[in-house]
């Protein structure tokens, strides 16, 4: 399996060394010409307009009681649905991984369904599916539960983008589980609850807390399949992104790169965390 | 590969985790595909002809066709450079470059289309440079060009570079001693033994490069039948409560979607072979 | 002279790969590159193929400054340790390779290339597998493609690095021996690669010895087997005794060698476990009395540890079994031992290389 998830494979940096290899000018120059056309130069643009503000102008932008409720949406939802998805997304892994049943494959496949799929599409489906009339809505109406238009909307669609990460960050993870020390630790006699708590859940940790941080990540910047689902309220249903479309429309080029840094910034924290759990995985060997 | 070891497990386990798992996909990918179908045929096969056929469609599907036709060669030849120059080379500031290229995954779609908009949207750093020279790249086809170009940017190099590290430098310097030159090396040796590498980052770029949403809506400006992508169509159709019209163009990128899903795992099997092979 | 390297200097990061190599590898010669890992053979190899570039100083091909030539023009063949064959073409695709790739000019024509990759596989004994793919063929049969495609380029030099470290045992031997014929045959200007001492010694015309980026000693195997010039060499060329200089002459029967004046600073005696003579009987006054702890029998020869219970040393002899059996040893026999050859060094600098 190839990784989709953003764990590069613990590649040996140290051994390339400068070789007698050809094209280091002109592949290093292109890209990097490239790079900065399409990234740094939109960047520094996202930098600069940014900068116009000053802090206190900047700050105020973001305690706006719009904005900063925008904020918690985002950041709620996206928290839920990661720990939705570390819990769901482990078992999905765990049962491809360790059980056949008939149709594995297929599952298997699809799992990454919510990374080929257009956002679009699976947003306006996710919408239908929880309305009122929709095929989950028509249960879950009569019972009191609210999901389409609603926070929980936001959650349900963010669970859907974010599930392949986790899958696939802890699927390698499980395959490679060391057999012999799962044996070892049934020769000694550890009964399955005390094999999978304290032999094999620590060795999965760093790459379920990896795939939950990657779910998380990509669910703050989620945007096309929440506004179908959502009914996109200020101060309710609003989230960060939209916010960011809606000062655009009105020509707020400033508030709306305030709050684009912002997001940027976070994103890349997040990075960071996400970097650091990595390489806590690539010092137990797990990587994918 | 499946581990299969008798009484490794409780049974029960098996059967509970089975059940969490068929209920929890029945929900997120099962129920989402049939209903986009079942939406679409709703009413009738005729009107889903009448609306796959519709003007609006069919521009916007063109539309999506030459984004795909422009971005996805370039990001492929740019993806390749890069992979070669981080893979074949050490230099100062390579840690650097190589997260540089995880940012447009990082990043919200949003934020990448509001950079370009603060380029070159009519407030933006070259707004009226470009006016004088009456070019437009905001609210057209360059923009959304653009916005698609930085999403999926990260695709291919990122399957390359770690494909290219494991396969190593060996047959590039074999083929060196044999006094084959660059491009002999390249388009010889080193493109057929990344060939389905390339194929799967290829695959992941047209995919997103034809369903992106995010950062396509913030520089689209929205013009009907002119700037308006086929997602965003369905984003427009479905919010006049076009639904049939909507789900019929939705389940065309649906049957694209799943197509991706059928080639990518056929090529994750030719790397799993090669890889098995080397 | 094949190959003059000056003053070559190569360091990776804070790693000094090689340090100051200075090294004349002759016309028409095999040569053997010999160290443990991380001693730079192989990076000294890659410098010479211009795979590598060094960060000082220059080699010289046949008398020509070789030091800036891109690889390709430098008429090297290259024979890698995990063969680098393209796995996408045929036995026949991978040998010809070198040829097609030739601007037109040059480009031998078709029916050349055929004849000329065919003779090479014939000589390398593969002929019949042409059509195959690597993916098809052992590790000796591959290691023999990746030679005929390296040859096929008539090279000037021939290069090897480990070229038998990823076969088995068997294999290995079978292909070490076939290289040699092939040299003998050809007589290309050729150096290999190897940790392996016994390899060395069975294979080439000269060895040199590397350690941590530095040539320890340069010479023929005879040369080096019997005068290594500094106890790493010593060690690193066979199983071996380390004495510390308790040994008075009369004592050591070491001949004279291990002479020495009370109050200077100790020297060591080194002793290869086969210069080591067991008997039953003190016959001529000379023999160490010693106990046999352990024994095993390995073909021909007996591996024998010895407990000598005056000062608790532990020794390593290796005799012949018809020795062994003919004098009944068994373990747990007292015997007694002399010293047929030994080796002193002075613990000047290169003390300090001696890792045991």
């Amino acid at each position: 399996m190839l990784d989709v998830t953003g764990i590069a494979a613990p590649g040996a940096w140290a051994k390339t060394g400068n070789t007698s290899l050809p094209g280091f000018g002109l592949t290093l120059g292109l890209s990097l010409t490239y790079l900065s056309l399409l990234l740094v130069i939109p960047l520094a643009a996202l930098a600069l307009y940014t900068a116009r503000l000053s802090l206190p102008e900047y700050w105020a932008i973001l305690a706006d009681e719009r904005v900063s409720s925008a904020f918690c949406v985002s950041f709620l939802s996206a928290g839920y649905a990661a720990v939705i998805n570390g819990f769901f997304g482990f078992i999905i892994a765990w049962a491809l991984t360790r059980y056949a049943f008939f149709g594995r494959k297929l599952i298997d496949a699809l799992i990454d369904l919510p990374f080929a799929i257009p956002t679009a599409v699976a947003g306006i489906s996710l919408a239908v599916m929880f309305s009122p009339n929709g095929i989950l809505g028509k249960i879950l109406m009569p019972l009191g539960i609210e999901i389409a238009f609603s926070k929980a909307g936001i959650v349900i669609a963010l669970i859907f983008i974010g599930l392949p990460f986790v899958v696939r960050t802890v699927q390698p993870v499980i395959r490679e589980l060391d057999r012999e020390v799962e044996e070892a630790a049934m020769s000694l006699g550890a009964n399955f609850a005390q094999r999978f708590f304290k032999v094999i859940f620590p060795s999965i940790l760093p790459a379920l807390l990896t795939g939950v941080a990657l779910s998380f990540a990509r669910g703050v910047g989620e945007y096309a399949t929440i506004i179908f689902i959502s009914s996109n309220m200020p101060y309710e249903t609003e989230i960060v992104p939209l916010l960011i479309v809606k000062k655009l429309l009105q020509f707020d080029y400033v508030g709306a790169s305030a709050l684009g840094s912002a997001m940027l910034i976070l994103a890349f924290l997040l990075l960071l965390v996400i970097n650091l759990l990595q390489s806590w995985m690539k010092r137990d060997g797990n990587a994918a | 590969m499946t581990i299969t070891l008798i009484g490794r497990e409780p049974p029960i386990i098996k059967t509970v985790l089975l059940t969490v798992m068929f209920l929890f996909l029945g929900v997120f990918i099962f129920i989402p595909l049939v209903t986009i179908f079942s939406q679409a045929f709703q009413s009738g096969l005729a009107v889903y002809r009448k609306a796959i056929a519709s003007p609006e469609v069919l521009s916007s599907i063109k539309l999506t066709l030459t984004i795909a036709v422009v971005c996805v060669p370039l990001n492929t030849v740019f993806g390749v450079l890069l992979a070669w120059a981080i893979t074949k080379f050490s230099f100062p500031g390579k840690s650097v470059l190589t997260t540089l290229i995880e940012l447009p995954f990082a990043v919200s779609p949003v934020i990448a289309g509001l950079m370009f908009v603060l380029l070159f949207g009519a407030q933006g750093w070259f707004g009226e440079t470009l006016q004088s020279w009456n070019v437009k790249i905001v609210f057209a086809l360059p923009g959304i060009a653009l916005a698609t170009l930085f999403v999926t940017f990260p695709f291919v190099a990122r399957t390359l570079i770690p494909l290219m590290q494991e396969i190593g430098k060996d047959d590039e310097e074999a083929a060196l001693t044999l006094g084959a030159t660059g491009w002999q090396t390249f388009f010889r040796v080193t493109l057929h033994n990344i060939k389905w590498g390339l194929l799967y980052g290829v695959i992941l770029t047209n995919a997103r490069a034809i369903g992106e949403y995010g950062a396509v809506a913030v520089v689209s400006g929205l013009v009907r039948g002119e700037t308006t992508t086929l997602p965003l169509t369905i984003g427009i159709l479905f919010d006049e409560y076009a639904f049939s019209a909507a789900f019929a163009a939705a389940s065309l990128l649906t049957l694209l979607a799943l197509l991706t899903l059928a080639l990518k795992t056929m090529m994750e099997r030719m790397l799993e072979r090669e890889k098995i092979d080397r | 002279m094949g190959i003059s390297i000056r003053q070559v200097h190569k360091h990776f990061g804070g790693f000094v790969a090689l340090d100051e190599i200075n090294l004349d590898i002759p016309e028409g010669e095999l040569t053997a590159l010999l160290g443990p890992s991380g001693s730079g053979k192989t990076t000294l190899l890659r410098c010479i193929a211009g795979l590598e570039r060094p960060d000082a100083g220059s080699i010289h091909f046949f008398g020509e400054n070789a030091t800036n030539k891109p690889v390709k023009n430098r008429g090297v063949g290259f024979v890698f340790q995990h063969y680098a064959l393209f796995k996408h073409m045929t036995i026949f695709d991978n040998v010809a390779f070198g040829l097609r790739i030739r601007p037109r000019a040059t480009r031998p024509g078709r029916d050349e290339i055929r004849e000329k990759v065919h003779k090479l596989l014939a000589m390398v004994q593969i002929d019949s597998m042409a059509r195959r793919f690597p993916g098809e063929l052992s590790g000796g049969q591959k290691q023999r493609v990746a030679l005929a495609r390296a040859l096929a380029v008539e090279p000037r030099v021939l290069l090897l690095d480990e070229p038998f470290g990823a076969l088995d045992a068997k294999v290995r031997q079978e292909l070490r021996r076939w290289l040699r014929y092939l040299h003998d045959e050809m007589h290309i200007t050729s150096v290999f690669v190897t940790h392996d001492q016994e390899e060395a010694l069975e294979v080439a015309d000269r060895i040199v010895i590397l350690n941590k980026g530095a040539i320890e000693q340069v010479g023929t195997p005879e040369e080096i087997y019997d005068n290594p010039v500094n106890p790493f060499v010593y060690e690193f060329m066979g199983r071996v005794n380390l004495f510390h200089a308790r040994f008075r002459r009369n004592e050591s029967g070491a001949e004279g060698k291990a002479e020495m004046a009370p109050g200077q600073p100790p020297v060591s005696l080194f002793i290869r476990p086969h210069d080591i003579e067991l008997q039953r009987h003190d016959e001529d006054g000379k023999g160490i009395a010693a106990k046999i702890i352990a024994h095993k029998v390995l073909g021909n020869r007996v591996r024998v540890e010895l407990l000598t219970p005056e000062t608790g040393e532990k020794i390593e002899a290796n005799i012949d079994r018809k020795t062994w059996r003919d004098s009944k040893f068994n373990t747990d026999d007292s015997v007694y031992f002399r010293i047929l050859g030994a080796k002193v060094y002075k613990p000047d600098a290169t003390w300090s290389d001696y890792v045991i």
